[in-house]
């Protein structure tokens, strides 16, 4: 089996920055993100002290609005999947408390309906994708109780579907992106009763093709970001032993860019960060040697989860 | 990027010069859009600069946002609803654009529906658009998101949604979209239950027909397949709970010591087959007579975990509710669950109504019987370690077992005709699907599905389950990527055969003989090589549970055994403390054996999210109390998972994490009623003293295969020898009743020479006697003939004498 080249991948990341090609322009509107995917990587793979912490956090700062939400790049408007990236990235660098978190919270839950969903941002846009993030990000904030938890489980357990799987909205065709946002948002919110554990393992494990990729939907091609949608949702119903670990290891191994860096979605296409990220957190749920454990809610390392929630040690003020 | 090929030469410079102008005009219209946005510029430039943005990279969702207060500010200046419907058409249009680049485009799709809600659009259109759209790419989740969107507006019914299902259907089988459209559609109907129940069955054949004619044209498309899991699960295997297990079994007694220690107090337990809420005094009653009039016992239901409103398990403590009844009273208790409607899961209510009773006895500590000997001062032996005092139950085992007894039924609810007609077409289906693809992993797995429901149909036996083993192996090998999933399937199944009967249970009962003269059921599953469990609802009674030496990694369903004392789980795949979170549900757990398991050698937890603990936000969540472990690496799942336990015996050694002295001060800590850790007192305070000694003493021996091996193949040489000598008693036996047999048959044989003499001897006795009547008749006759002859001769003479004498006279 090949290895990870985790120098040319910290190379890569470390890249990106100074990039003004195409690529970047047309990525900068959720350059929030980006951000979040690289920094995680890099401190999976160990390097995150040879990122620019405090030029990252003064940018991120700039990003934020008065409504108190995060924008995925200055001058762009705040969402929710920009908010959770935000407060993700201060998480890793243990720095929740340079942000005002009742402000952060309290943009959150007015985005919560009445049917207990969320919308993306002031228009309405409706999606577990969007459940997730709050539910996340509230968590993280350790300001959960801003927003009606019971309800918000129940919109998520009701986007079910007959594979057991769960969509965008109620109706929805099941996806293993969205089965991830769904599945971690009930992990988050305590509502993990709600998922056919056995309906639901055996629809993602059968996610899994010939060349040990792993696909989204029945009948599709298999791509690397997957790794993680379907290996975090099956770690967190405990069903990863299903798959073939060792064929998805090879997979993954064999998306690299093994002269430039970066992970791409199949074999020998174009590289970005997020299919790096995504690479990268699925050979850290199969136990690659040498990569921090991730945890598959959050879907940041187990040591800064553990340190948010088991820790009351007072950090040192930053300089 | 997605698809997008990776370029290994360096482009040539013309490209790359082209690349960078149209990088530099992108950026500034880029600028110019938000510039125009942050200063709320809705001039027809702006408008047309950011439709030029959107065409070109649709993903730019603050463009999206700036068109939509754009279109508010035009719309609010605008009366004329033609000029109005003009605003909205022309957005109509950049949207279509934009889809042209990028169907997938989140932003896109939210702005068309933003649009449409105004209510002046043609739906026609978009009908038609759509059309188009799912022609070319008939998965689009997006746009079939947005034709259930245009169906809500223009409350298009569900038989005409259906009817486009169909027609998608048709055009290619392996559509997963529209199966997934048509389980929605049919879902409402179910639900709505408006259709008259023949039509409706018609229906339902029909579907199975039309799934059928797609699996049988591609066997190998996994669309098909998921609609009939589902559509069984809607339709013949049922998915809507039912009570499963309960305990006290039928017509039981319970004897109940309110002043006993936890040990001797008793739950009402009820199983289901599916996580249920709605458990309550209402739905259960709960009823006793006395002379004159039934009145209700109050049971209070809680679920097991306690955590959640939704359970498998639901108990009630019958101490709770006796505390105000006199020692000596004796009740019996009717039950009815689903008396009155309420118990439901996410599948629908409760199937059926489900009654027992049972006797109820209360006592104090004074009446003998009831003594103290729960309170375990010395270690628990276990039945794989220590062969001396334990041995198999020959007696059957309601007579061994004090307290709960065996239950062991099922309770499944029998299929209609037509259900039953259902399952057995679909056998055949698979079968005949079989005969033609042989190695069709699809027809495999849903026969034997198939069958796993059939055997549970059939009420005493299970007829398949050979077949489906097998059929479990050849899925190993035709499939082996998910092998792990079919080696459970294949357990589950072997599983649910041991608890299947009483019979094939006692096989796995022993019997251990404890120093005071009480015997203890261990119900033993070892040496099996199981991978997964299950039916815990039949085995609710088991207090003393051997598991050792299987494949197990998880104990997800042991909550149910709420009797339990005793478990051995060592020598299995346990691979993290959040493992052992079910057993941390068993009140009455006193001592634990998980040696050799893999708890510290694997960083991911597969179970962190499967309980309540801070991670998920439980407000019952430890993580406030452990504040003080600031040295070290805190265990937390050590005190999430234990500190609700009364764990007295520990063995955890032979996992890598048990050479931890962090680890192990935290688990003394976290289990304050902790004696015995690995077979050490802890008052000796050893951990302690061990630790200070340092290298010269080594505390936990260090994990290692060999050990591991060699253990276990010291254990199965136990085994072996133990099987070998029943083996050696049984052929003793066999060898003793065979002389039996011939000593008997020669017994036999001598007997009947005897008959046979005494046979002979009588016929010959009998012709003697014959012979001799015979004789005498003979003598008799001749007798008669000379006395005949004497009388004839003296007539003769009389005669001579009278004619002599009339001669004489003439």
């Amino acid at each position: 089996m090949g290895e990870l080249s985790i120098a040319k991948h910290v190379d890569y990341i470390k890249s990106l920055d100074k990039k003004k090609d195409l690529e970047t322009v047309l990525t900068e509107h959720l350059r929030m993100s980006g951000a979040y995917w690289g920094l995680t990587s890099m401190d999976m793979m160990g390097h995150l002290e040879e990122m620019d912490k405090e030029a990252i956090v003064s940018w991120l700062l700039r990003c934020q609005h008065e409504s108190g939400g995060f924008s995925g790049n200055i001058d762009h408007d705040p969402h929710v999947l920009y908010t959770l990236s935000a407060v993700q990235i201060l998480a890793l660098y243990d720095e929740l408390d340079v942000i005002n978190k009742d402000k952060v919270a309290a943009y959150i839950s007015q985005l919560q309906q009445e049917d207990g969903s969320f919308a993306g941002d002031e228009w309405g846009e409706i999606d577990t994708r969007f459940s997730y993030c709050a539910i996340c990000c509230l968590s993280l904030l350790k300001r959960l109780e801003k927003i009606n938890l019971t309800k918000a489980v129940e919109f998520v357990a009701a986007c079910k579907n007959f594979d057991g799987g769960f969509g965008c909205t109620p109706g929805g065709e099941s996806h293993a992106g969205q089965i991830f946002c769904c599945v971690g948002a009930l992990a988050i919110g305590g509502g993990l009763h709600h998922v056919d554990k056995d309906l639901l393992g055996w629809w993602l494990c059968e996610r899994q093709v010939k060349s040990g990729g792993l696909n989204g939907r029945p009948e599709k091609l298999p791509d690397v970001c997957y790794s993680w949608w379907v290996l975090s949702s099956l770690v967190m119903i405990d069903r990863a032993h299903w798959i073939n670990k060792d064929k998805l290891k090879q997979f993954i191994l064999d998306c690299q860019d093994k002269e430039h860096g970066g992970i791409s979605d199949r074999p020998d296409d174009a590289v970005d960060v997020f299919h790096t990220y995504f690479g990268i957190a699925g050979l850290s749920l199969l136990e690659y040697e040498g990569l921090k454990p991730i945890d598959p809610a959050y879907a940041l390392p187990v040591d800064v989860v553990d340190r948010i929630f088991y820790s009351c040690e007072k950090k040192q003020p930053s300089h | 990027m997605h698809g997008r090929p990776r370029t290994i030469q360096a482009p040539d410079p013309a490209r790359q010069r082209h690349e960078e102008a149209k990088t530099a005009n992108f950026q500034a219209l880029l600028e110019q859009v938000l510039h125009n946005h942050r200063d709320r510029n809705f001039s027809k430039e702006a408008l047309l600069q950011n439709a030029k943005l959107l065409e070109a990279n649709p993903e730019v969702y603050t463009a999206w946002n700036y068109r939509k207060l754009a279109v508010t500010h035009l719309l609010d200046s605008l009366q004329d609803e033609a000029a109005r419907k003009s605003v909205l058409d022309n957005e109509l249009l950049v949207i279509e654009r934009a889809l042209m680049r990028n169907f997938k485009s989140y932003g896109a799709w939210h702005h068309r529906k933003w649009i449409l809600q105004f209510g002046l659009s043609s739906l026609d259109h978009e009908y038609r658009l759509l059309d188009k759209l799912l022609t070319s790419d008939a998965r689009n989740f997006h746009g079939w998101a947005y034709r259930r969107f245009l169906a809500k507006i223009k409350k298009a019914t569900e038989e005409h949604e259906l009817q486009y299902t169909i027609k998608k259907i048709n055009e290619n089988f392996s559509n997963y979209s529209a199966w997934h459209s048509r389980s929605v559609l049919l879902s409402k109907q179910f639900l709505a239950n408006a259709i008259e129940r023949n039509t409706w069955l018609k229906a339902l054949t029909e579907e199975y027909d039309l799934v059928k004619q797609a699996f049988f044209t591609e066997p190998e498309d996994q669309s098909g397949w998921f609609y009939l899991v589902w559509l069984l699960s809607q339709t013949v295997i049922p998915s809507r709970p039912l009570l499963a297990g309960f305990w006290p079994p039928n017509g039981s007694s319970v004897a109940l010591n309110l002043d006993a220690p936890c040990r001797t107090r008793y739950s009402v337990v009820l199983c289901f087959s599916v996580p249920v809420c709605g458990v309550n005094t209402e739905t259960v009653s709960v009823r006793f007579s006395s002379k004159v009039q039934i009145s209700e016992f109050g049971l209070s239901w809680i679920c097991v975990p306690d955590n959640s409103n939704s359970s498998k398990v639901w108990i009630a403590d019958l101490a709770d509710s006796c505390k105000s009844l006199d020692a000596g009273t004796f009740l019996t208790l009717d039950v009815e669950i689903g008396a009155r409607p309420g118990i439901i899961s996410e599948d629908g209510p409760l199937v059926g109504v489900q009654q027992f009773n049972f006797n109820l006895e209360v006592r104090s500590s004074s009446v003998p019987g009831c003594g103290e000997h729960d309170v375990l001062d010395a270690c628990v032996a276990w039945p794989g370690e220590c062969k001396q005092g334990f041995s198999r139950c020959e007696q059957s085992m309601g007579t061994v077992l004090d307290g709960p007894v065996v239950q062991c039924e099922r309770h499944l609810e029998p299929l209609s005709d037509w259900k039953m007609e259902t399952l057995k077409a679909q056998i055949d289906t698979c079968r005949e699907l079989l005969d033609l693809e042989e190695d069709s992993k699809w027809g495999m797995l849903m026969l034997a599905r198939l069958l796993v429901a059939h055997n549970q149909l059939a009420s005493s036996h299970s007829p398949h389950t050979d077949e489906i083993q097998q059929l479990y192996k050849r899925l190993m090998k035709v499939d082996p990527t998910h092998g792990h999933y079919y080696d459970e399937q294949s357990s589950s199944l072997l599983f649910s055969q041991i608890t299947s009967s009483l019979h094939n249970l006692s096989v796995h009962c022993w019997k251990s003989q404890q120093s005071n003269g009480d015997q203890e059921l261990w119900l033993r599953v070892n040496n099996l090589s199981l991978s997964k469990l299950g039916y815990f609802e039949k085995l609710i009674w088991v207090q003393n549970l051997d598991l050792r030496n299987n494949k197990l990694h998880s104990l997800e369903g042991i909550e149910a055994l709420q009797f339990l004392i005793n478990l051995d789980v060592s020598h299995n795949q346990l691979s993290s403390i959040t493992a052992l979170q079910p057993i941390s549900f068993l009140p009455k757990l006193q001592a634990l054996n998980m040696k050799w398991n893999e708890i510290g050698s694997h960083p991911t937890d597969t179970n962190r999210y499967l309980f309540p603990t801070a991670l998920s936000n439980s407000p019952e969540s430890i993580s406030i109390k452990i504040v003080k472990h600031q040295k070290g690496p805190l265990y937390w799942e050590v005190y999430e998972v234990f500190s609700r336990m009364r764990l007295r015996q520990l063995d955890i050694y032979g996992n890598p994490v048990s050479t931890s002295e962090f680890f192990r001060s935290q688990l003394i800590e976290a289990l304050p009623c902790l004696l015995w850790l690995d077979g050490v007192h802890v008052s000796w305070g050893f951990s302690k003293l061990l630790c200070n000694a340092g290298a010269l003493f080594v505390p936990i021996p260090r994990v290692d295969l060999t050990d591991r091996l060699h253990s276990q193949i010291q254990e199965l040489k136990v085994e072996n020898e133990e099987l070998k000598a029943r083996l050696a008693a049984l052929e003793a036996r066999l060898s003793s009743l065979e002389s039996q047999k011939q000593a008997d048959k020669e017994h036999l044989l001598a007997k009947s020479k005897v008959v046979e003499y005494t046979l002979t001897a009588s016929v010959a006795n009998l012709a003697t006697q014959v012979q001799k009547a015979t004789i005498a008749v003979s003598s008799k006759v001749e007798e008669c003939m000379q006395e005949c002859r004497r009388k004839g001769l003296a007539l003769c003479l009389n005669w001579w004498l009278a004619l002599y004498l009339v001669g004489r006279v003439r």
